[in-house]
């Protein structure tokens, strides 16, 4: 029996959080969306298959969600960036810190699903 | 004799009157000017203009005096701006409590042998530092000069087009910066920039940054906050449209670094360095005869501490005060001056008349009402309607700015904080009002006598007026 | 930031306190003139005292009774419309994904739902969205607002037409942008940008891209603006940015094109933009350099143009030279990054430390080298600073080194 696949989302723009769920759902995940840094804290060391993440949290930024998840955690689950942010310097902090994968908003959700399924 | 109290009374209301007619217009302009600026600034402009990444970068000025217990919290916040390219200039000048250890021991910092150009004249640089952590983290250490000294420092080591001078205790938006540069790229001519300040007191905050509004506990406190929504949301929203904006709080203001350097610098023997600065600009610019432009924009926000004793207060508006008149009387030159357009004509002499001699016009008139109701000149009657007029126009000044700061999404969230501030803005009058007036109305006479006193040490070099 | 309803009401409000002062002004006045002449007892000033005293009591009877009305039931208005709107993305969310499509005519709120939608989203499911605006408003109800007298229902329009992002709403928005007003040109500018971005393959995009260009070069605009719409047609920059890179454009749009095609990393552009290392322009021989960096391609042909930049009269243009040739092999630039840590420019050298140390072990060797053995003091320094800022060594050596040297 075929594993489904669990991701974890981090927006806090609720539009874009529900594109984005439906985005998996059509692609036969299971999605579970959290909005805000403390939701997403509590939730990273359950092991996800992936995890989505947007860079503008209010309040703790994703890169810094990133850091803790592979620095403090020393977690290896993929996470695919999603931002509106195309700054040269904000993508080379992300793969420093090892994202699987950057995507800026406006998002594809074709490049989207593509994305989560190689990284899962 | 009799008449001659009368005859002052009357002055004193055609001159409130006038007044209030003025503020009912500036109320007017402010409002108009907020409703286009809300649309050109759009959630969806400001959204476009960060991912882009086309912002012109900033060197944030922060002049730090014995600033220990906030200086670390401060910086840690101005480190975490919604703002792709900044660097964070802290100056210790010369503070005599362990604002710099704590800097290094936060911070991780290191010194470092820094070359710059000394455009602007200021006091020796003890030492540079740069921190290993955050790498658009600059602190230096000099002796100690004033905020002005302190500043010209900051900027002869600046390495952006823009910077922004505030204090070591301004609390700014995470998008306030954005908001600022953002005019300065859609406007060439643009020059300098004020935002809006109001008081953090009272408020939640996390972070370093206002999370959410809150009525502050205590009266001065509220007064304080229908005062700064009157001074910036009417006030300087009609003068910045009147292209003749004579003022931008030292709190939060943008300029481009090269505008500061031709008029050389801020100006180290006053204590109102912030608003010389800004009729020093207008005078460089206006001579050059190219177009420019001082602007008011109302939503990039700083948020202060505002003083809660009345000493402090006191001491602050005297301070203020002095500034005000020091400046104008610099430069009186420009007063009725064709040469200098509206802010000639219209602009100089209203702070003459409407700001500077205010207390004084304002205790005459009460004194000339004491005397009157003492010596039984004046029926009881028209003295308490004349106070009340008084009263009335006091509140509507407030209630303009209520309105506009209405519009704001970040506003007094609780109906019952809306109410404590429409109180305030009758209380007002009735006591704190008096005693500021009155502390303003001695400072005028204190101008020559307490020259420089808040801090600024040593004479450094002054800009030459007379060059301008 | 700000809330955009109910604003008109209170500058109407503002105005008739405006008059009301007046007003009471006027009658003040009119009580001082007799007074000044000492014509009179208390009466006439006490009666006008009285009169201005309910003038001013209306007016801010007025002002406070709408600020409290506005606070009640505008923001009840408000969470109501932005409720509606929700409802309304949640439902145009489902569809996007396949759910059956509603039965037309839809109330506003159903727009501002779908244009939500639309900001979000780019490729396929996007161009359906299109189809839905096609299909429930003709692209008549977005652009009508636009010639309105009033200046903000126009720039309303304006913002809503830079989210929609219609392709049939290019031209009238496009036609906007040379118009007096300051604000609306900006608006309609990148509101452009925006629409030409998701502009469709086809015989008229040829034309529609020429079109924009052609409305770029105007003196009203200033370059930040410029540069901020070009970097916002993303893929559709290179079309664009193409037709404004050579000589009758004016200086300060060549050069925003050239930088946005290098922020924008299109590298279909390298050849054309190779070809302006060579330009008269000082700044837009800068430019092409920094743009090619940015894309981090050095077509072969444009090698040996590089190499000579590195020689150029003007410093900030070597700068630029320098960090390209990063991308350059290093055996090739070598001797020149030698000589330029000896540059009279701080810049220069500084940056041909950073290019030196971005070589590899060849390039790092090289700068260990130069620390304590390059004839000019200058470079032996430079070369010092920056192994010390890259933590490539620590305080205490960088510090022997110097006192070596």
């Amino acid at each position: 029996m075929p594993v489904v696949s669990t991701v974890l989302v981090v927006e806090d723009d609720p539009t874009v959080a529900r594109l984005v769920e439906m985005t998996l759902r059509f692609g036969d995940l299971e999605v579970r969306v959290v909005g805000t840094a403390p939701e997403a804290r509590e939730l990273l060391t359950e092991p996800w298959d992936a995890i989505v993440l947007d860079i503008n949290l209010p309040g703790t930024s994703g890169l810094e969600l990133l850091r803790q998840l592979r620095e403090d955690l020393g977690s290896t689950t993929p996470v695919v960036m999603l931002s509106a942010l195309r700054h040269e310097h904000e993508v080379q902090r992300a793969l420093a810190f090892e994202a699987t994968a950057y995507l800026t908003k406006p998002f594809s959700p074709d490049e989207l699903l593509e994305a989560v399924r190689a990284a899962v | 004799m009799e008449r001659l109290v009368i005859t002052y009374e009357q002055f004193v209301l055609l001159y409130f009157a006038v007044l209030a007619l003025t503020y009912a217009y500036f109320g007017y302009l402010g409002v108009r000017s907020v409703i286009v600026y809300s649309r050109e600034l759009s959630p969806l402009a400001l959204g476009d203009h960060l991912s882009r990444d086309v912002a012109k970068p900033v060197s944030i000025l922060v002049p730090a005096f014995n600033e220990e217990a906030s200086i670390v919290a401060s910086v840690r916040a101005l480190l975490s701006m919604h703002f792709p390219r900044y660097e964070v200039v802290v100056v210790n000048d010369g503070s005599t409590d362990s604002t710099l250890e704590r800097l290094r021991e936060h911070f991780a910092l290191i010194e470092v042998p820094m070359a710059y150009r000394q455009v602007l004249p200021s006091l020796d640089v003890r030492g540079i530092y740069r921190s290993l952590r955050y790498p658009n983290l600059v602190v230096m250490d000099k002796e100690r000069g004033g905020r002005a000294d302190a500043l010209n420092s900051a900027i002869n080591a600046a390495r952006y087009p823009l910077v922004c001078a505030i204090d070591a205790d301004t609390l700014l938006d995470a998008d306030a910066v954005l908001r600022a540069s953002r005019v300065f790229g859609e406007d060439e001519t643009v020059v300098g920039i004020g935002g809006t300040i109001r008081p953090a007191n009272g408020a939640v905050i996390e972070d370093g940054r206002v999370a959410s509004l809150r009525v502050p506990k205590r009266w001065i406190e509220r007064f304080q906050v229908v005062e700064y929504a009157r001074a910036f949301f009417v006030g300087r929203a009609a003068w910045s449209k009147l292209s003749a904006l004579m003022l931008i709080s030292g709190a939060f203001s943008i300029f481009r670094k090269d505008a500061l350097v031709a008029v050389h610098g801020y100006w180290t023997e006053t204590v109102g360095e912030d608003m010389e600065v800004v009729f020093r600009l207008h005078r460089h610019y206006r001579a050059l005869g190219k177009p420019y432009k001082i602007l008011f924009t109302p939503d990039p926000i700083a948020w202060t501490e505002v003083p809660s004793d009345m000493r402090s207060l006191r001491a602050q508006r005297n301070r203020w005060q002095r500034g005000m008149v020091e400046t104008l009387w610099r430069h009186r030159g420009m007063a009725f001056n064709p040469r200098f357009g509206r802010l000639g004509m219209l602009g100089v002499p209203y702070y003459w008349v409407f700001e500077a001699a205010a207390p004084v016009v304002e205790v005459l008139g009460y004194a000339a009402l004491i005397v009157s109701a003492l010596t039984g000149v004046l029926f009881a009657q028209f003295a308490a309607l004349f106070l009340l007029l008084a009263l009335l126009y006091s509140v509507l000044f407030s209630q303009f700015a209520a309105g506009i700061e209405s519009f704001l999404l970040a506003r007094y969230p609780r109906a019952r904080d809306r109410l404590i501030l429409l109180a305030a803005s009758f209380l007002e009058f009735v006591g704190y009002r008096q005693i500021l007036v009155f502390e303003r109305f001695i400072a005028c006479f204190q101008v020559r006598r307490k020259a420089k006193q808040w801090g600024a040490m040593r004479r450094v070099g002054t800009p030459e007026v007379a060059d301008l | 930031m700000w809330r955009r309803y109910g604003d008109t009401a209170y500058a109407l409000f503002v105005l008739v306190g405006f008059i009301l002062q007046a007003a009471a002004l006027a009658l003040l006045t009119w009580s001082f003139i007799p007074a000044a002449s000492g014509l009179f007892p208390a009466a006439t000033p006490g009666r006008a005292l009285l009169g201005a005293l309910l003038l001013t009591t209306t007016a801010l009877m007025g002002i406070v009774g709408f600020i409290l009305a506005y606070h009640v039931i505008g923001a009840r208005r408000q969470a109501r419309r932005e409720a509606d709107v929700r409802e309304w993305t949640e439902r145009w969310t489902e569809v996007v994904f396949g759910a059956e499509a509603p039965e037309g005519p839809l109330p506003p709120a159903a727009l501002e739902g779908l244009l939500e939608v639309r900001d979000k989203l780019r490729g396929s499911r996007a161009r359906a969205i299109d189809q839905l605006f096609e299909r429930y408003w003709r692209s008549g109800v977005l652009i009508r607002p636009l010639r309105s007298r009033r200046l903000l229902k126009r720039l309303d329009a304006l913002e809503r037409l830079a989210r929609a992002r219609l392709a049939s709403t290019f031209f009238p928005v496009l036609h906007e942008t040379d118009k007096a007003d300051a604000r609306t040109r900006a608006m309609a500018i990148r509101a452009s940008a925006r629409t030409l971005a998701l502009y469709p393959e086809g015989p008229a995009l040829d034309e529609a891209q020429g079109a924009f260009a052609e409305a770029l070069d105007d003196d009203r605009i200033s370059t930040g603006v410029a540069l901020e719409a070009l970097m916002l047609l993303d893929d559709a920059c290179s079309g664009v940015a193409i037709r404004l890179f050579d000589d009758p454009t004016p200086r300060w749009l060549r050069w925003a094109a050239i930088e946005a095609a290098g922020r924008l990393e299109r590298v279909d552009l390298t050849i054309e933009i190779a070809s302006l290392v060579e330009d008269l322009d000082p700044e837009i021989r800068a430019a092409s350099l920094r743009a090619l960096h940015g894309i981090r391609t050095i077509p072969d042909a444009a090698q040996d143009t590089v190499r000579r930049a590195l020689h150029d009269d003007v410093d900030f243009v070597r700068v630029q030279a320098t960090r390209a040739a990063e991308l350059l092999p290093f055996a090739v630039v070598a001797t020149r990054l030698w000589e330029m840590l000896g540059d009279p420019s701080w810049w220069v050298r500084r940056t041909a430390a950073e290019t030196m140390g971005g070589h590899g072990t060849a390039g790092a060797a090289m700068l260990g080298w130069a620390a304590r053995s390059h004839p000019d003091r200058y470079a032996r320094h430079m070369a010092i600073q920056f192994l010390f800022d890259d933590q490539r060594i620590d305080l205490g050596t960088a510090e022997l080194l110097r006192e070596a040297v």
